[in-house]
């Protein structure tokens, strides 16, 4: 049976390594914008646009993947304790993190 | 101004914020949001969503070696985290309905609070022999440490996560003063307990800025990769370094800042 104290070593390294895959697409994604665009004035007017999962490999879509990738490690940490509580058979901690895992991928994935 | 100055210059302010993020306790958004809106006059909106990016990054890079460490309190953190999700998604589908001179007077008072909060100086516990019914029943105690007053924790959760997910912060002060002072944690299980929560309630509020569009990838990407560059470096090189007198004087720049944001809203001069 796995002990808390390992679960927790597994979570960290997961956040550890899901961070730093996220910080060099964004990294490189924002590079290679710089080194297209770089010279570009900014405009005037940041633009809000709502995000669409059309993923491609420009450089702001490199980007975006990585900033998802950091909200999709949220949910893989959340899964981890669900799949982990359930194992040890804590109903109230399982039913706990089923529900924040619930609304984690419900506020991310949900388009209405 | 061309878009790589813009990065640069985004980038290294954003390095400034995680260093002093890292060194007085305070997040990175409190400095990373004026930085966008008073000195870029980028809409807030986008301001927060950038921010929320950079919390969820900080409170994910660091929690690797507190979770190493031991002091993290997984159980009372996923207990307080529904409070605190619940609240984040309800704050984060607010912010279309609420304008943002409102927005912008409540981030000041956050800022002010923050401020009061990093500048008072903290009182020891007394023991306590026993703890709170609810920590009995859902196990949250520790060998070395009773737990306290479960449901005024819980609601002041449900409060952080509001804020967190109206304002695009991760409200760790907020956190910290409900695990510390409600709970009556040890200090260090307190701080380590509430990053832990940070960045599940940011990636909740995360997911409807996207939806909304706040979230830019050309705002975020200095500003995620600055405060990830500047929290390490602050951990790792600057941690033995007396960080009072830092405390008191990054409290009297957030002040200021502040200020100015209180002042430039009500005279209608950012959007």
């Amino acid at each position: 049976m796995i002990k808390p104290q390992q679960m927790k070593n597994i979570m960290g390294t997961l956040l550890l390594l899901g961070t730093l895959l996220s910080a060099c697409l964004v990294g490189v994604g924002g590079i290679l914008y710089l080194i297209h665009y770089g010279n570009d004035p900014i405009p005037t007017i940041f633009p809000t646009q709502v995000w669409q999962f059309d993923f491609s490999f420009t450089p702001i879509g490199l980007i975006k993947i990585g900033l998802l990738a950091l909200v999709v490690v949220q949910i893989l940490r959340v899964s981890l304790l669900c799949g982990f509580y359930i194992a040890t058979r804590d109903y109230w901690f399982s039913l706990i993190s089923s529900f924040i895992l619930f609304v984690l991928i419900y506020s991310v994935f949900w388009r209405a | 101004m061309t878009i790589l100055t813009f990065s640069i210059v985004l980038f290294a302010f954003s390095c400034l914020a995680g260093l002093l993020g890292a060194l007085t306790g305070l997040g990175g958004g409190v400095v990373v949001i004026p930085v966008l809106v008073l000195l870029f006059h980028v809409n807030i909106h986008l301001a927060m969503g950038a921010s929320l990016i950079s919390v969820i990054a900080t409170s994910s890079g660091t929690a690797a070696a507190y979770l190493r460490e031991g002091y993290t309190n997984l159980r009372i953190g996923l207990f307080l985290e529904v409070a605190a999700v619940i609240g984040a998604f309800i704050g984060a589908l607010l912010i279309p309905i609420i304008s943002t001179t409102l927005l912008t007077c409540l981030f000041s008072f956050v800022l002010f609070f923050s401020a009061y909060l990093t500048i008072r100086r903290r009182e020891e516990h007394e023991t306590y022999q026993s703890s709170h019914a609810w920590a009995n029943y859902l196990k949250l105690n520790d060998q070395s440490y009773t737990v306290q007053r479960v449901p005024a924790a819980f609601c002041m959760m449900g409060i952080a996560g509001m804020f967190s997910g109206l304002l695009g912060i991760g409200s760790g002060t907020l956190k910290v003063l409900a695990l510390d002072q409600a709970l009556r944690l040890p200090y260090k299980v307190a701080t380590t307990t509430s990053n832990f929560m940070i960045g599940i309630t940011a990636a909740v509020s995360a997911g409807i800025y996207f939806k909304h569009g706040y979230i830019n990838p050309l705002i975020c990407f200095p500003v995620m990769l600055g405060v990830i560059a500047g929290s390490f470096f602050g951990a790792t090189v600057l941690s033995r370094i007396e960080t009072r007198f830092l405390r008191i004087l990054f409290s009297i720049i957030i002040c200021l800042i502040g200020l100015q944001m209180l002042y430039n809203t009500l005279i209608g001069a950012t959007s």
